[in-house]
């Protein structure tokens, strides 16, 4: 389904600067309540020849159709309890496949729809919602998606363009010293603005909890006890339902404001990508409790006035009040340096940038050891005259000397470990398929 | 004696800081949305603590 102009005809696509309906070709703007009748009207023909709900479907896995291209025999199973064997073959029993050119590998589950703008056809996967045309590049809305699966409750609009996403970035990585200058410059290869499915939970929790922290230091410190019974409702707790996006990637979008997200309404999508979930509500269950609780524990020793606080007893108990699903938003930039490829992400209400870049390697040589040399005089300069000082009694000294040497150098290779690691999530290949495995755009 | 220890010493120190220094401005330039800021404003909102005993010596 594509929402159109009623002004010019072209496709509409939703502007997050104004949060109205554009159209690209006239400027024209629209509001939500405008474009209802059209959009009931399209909704109501998409859905009478819809792939997901008519059996007029073509499924590539269809092993029976190639079958017939090829025209081989097929064995017949007797123990089948399906009227066409040939399925029952392709799933179950590959070694009685009469037919060893195709095999579960070289299939794959998708649907086509026919683009109501150019009529060509788009190949959709199992959970996308709202896509372009890869032929035409008008928006388009799977309409039938929405109505026969859960349709969303809540989503957060985009109110961040491409265009202040990008100069985000470029923004953000602009001034480091240490970042290539081909990366400063560096063309994106693909830009998408994609909602990402989540579940949200209204958790209630109630703890009754013993702690112990520690008032004062040295020889003047003692250990206190400290009990606290406290209730808390975490409402909208946001858990992402992707399976193909990774977790720790997604969480680092966070914090969404869950006070400005709308009654969901599908001319949101237009303009932009949407799955839908593929992670059930159940399963999501038990990580959103870790994360109250989590939560929950680091509050109640923050209320705690000493330090090396630890929870020594406690008592949950919780209850998940209310579920809803929502769509929320986030800009995905990939481009490839030395080979590898990066995905960098921007929060599409907050702006929030999330990603690691490489850096130039020569540039860090040489910073370490000017810096080297310069930390070097200095100390050195302290130190001699104290040794001098000191001694004979500079063993001392030496040894806290050496600690001096050890504690920087530790904290130096933690911090490399952590950009190590963010690097890893930004060059992962799963993320970059979840942005390429979509047509049409830019 | 005194002065190669000394340097050795200094020479220690003063990579290990300058090391120090570059990785954390690596990390301070090239990597961006560590923090998982997430639900604070949540709990903040609608936190209840109901009963509180501090500094209690034994339990």
């Amino acid at each position: 389904m594509i929402l159109n102009c009623p002004a010019c005809g072209a496709a509409l696509i939703f502007d997050p600067e104004t949060g109205k309906m554009k159209c690209e070709s006239c400027n024209n703007l629209y509001e939500s309540y405008q474009l209802q009748e059209d959009i009931k009207r399209q909704a109501d023909r998409e859905l009478k020849h819809s792939p997901d709900t008519d059996s007029t479907s073509t499924q590539l896995s269809d092993a029976s159709d190639s079958n017939k291209r090829q025209q081989k025999p097929v064995s017949f199973n007797p123990e089948s309890s399906f009227d066409n064997p040939i399925y029952d073959h392709a799933s179950d029993h590959n070694e009685q496949l009469d037919n060893p050119d195709i095999s579960d590998d070289e299939t794959m589950e998708c649907s086509i729809y026919t683009c109501t703008a150019c009529g060509a056809e788009i190949m959709v996967n199992d959970i996308e919602v709202s896509t372009f045309c890869s032929y035409c590049g008008q928006p388009t809305l799977i309409f039938s998606r929405v109505v026969n699966a859960k349709k969303p409750r809540y989503i957060i609009p985009f109110s961040v363009t491409k265009e202040r996403a990008a100069a985000l970035i470029k923004e953000t990585f602009a001034n480091g010293e240490l970042v290539p200058d081909d990366v400063k410059n560096i063309k994106m290869d693909r830009v998408r603005g994609i909602y990402i499915p989540y579940w949200l939970y209204d958790i209630h929790y109630e703890d009754r909890q013993l702690l112990q922290g520690t008032v004062g230091s040295g020889k003047n410190s003692q250990t206190f006890f400290y009990s606290r019974k406290a209730e808390c409702n975490f409402e909208h707790l946001a858990m992402e339902a992707s399976q193909r996006l990774n977790d720790v990637v997604s969480r680092k979008l966070n914090p969404y404001h869950a006070a400005y997200m709308k009654d969901f309404s599908v001319e949101y999508l237009s303009g932009f990508y949407s799955d839908m979930f593929d992670v059930d509500l159940d399963r999501l269950k038990g990580q959103a409790i870790l994360r109250a609780q989590s939560t929950f524990d680091n509050e109640m020793k923050r209320s705690v006035a000493a330090s090396k606080v630890q929870i020594l007893k406690k008592k949950p108990s919780f209850e998940i009040t209310h579920t809803d699903y929502a769509l929320y938003p986030a800009w995905f930039f990939t481009f490839r340096s030395e080979g590898r490829p990066y995905t960098l992400l921007v929060n599409g209400q907050t702006e929030k940038v999330v990603g690691s870049v490489p850096y130039d390697k020569g540039k860090a040589v040489k910073s370490f050891l000017l810096l080297g040399v310069f930390f070097s005089v200095i100390v050195w300069c302290v130190l001699y005259p104290y040794f001098l000082m000191m001694k004979p009694a500079y063993v001392t000294p030496l040894f806290s000397g050496l600690i001096m040497a050890i504690v920087p150098l530790k904290y130096g290779i933690e911090t490399l470990k952590s950009v190590k690691s963010s690097t890893h999530l930004t060059t992962l290949a799963s993320t970059e398929q979840y942005v390429k495995d979509r047509q049409g755009g830019n | 004696m005194l002065l190669t220890v000394s340097l050795i010493l200094s020479i220690c120190i003063g990579f290990s800081i300058s090391f120090c220094v570059v990785a954390h401005y690596i990390k301070k330039s090239n990597d961006y949305g560590n923090d998982f800021g997430e639900i604070y404003d949540i709990i903040q909102s609608s936190l209840k603590i109901t009963e509180r005993k501090d500094k209690v010596q034994r339990y």
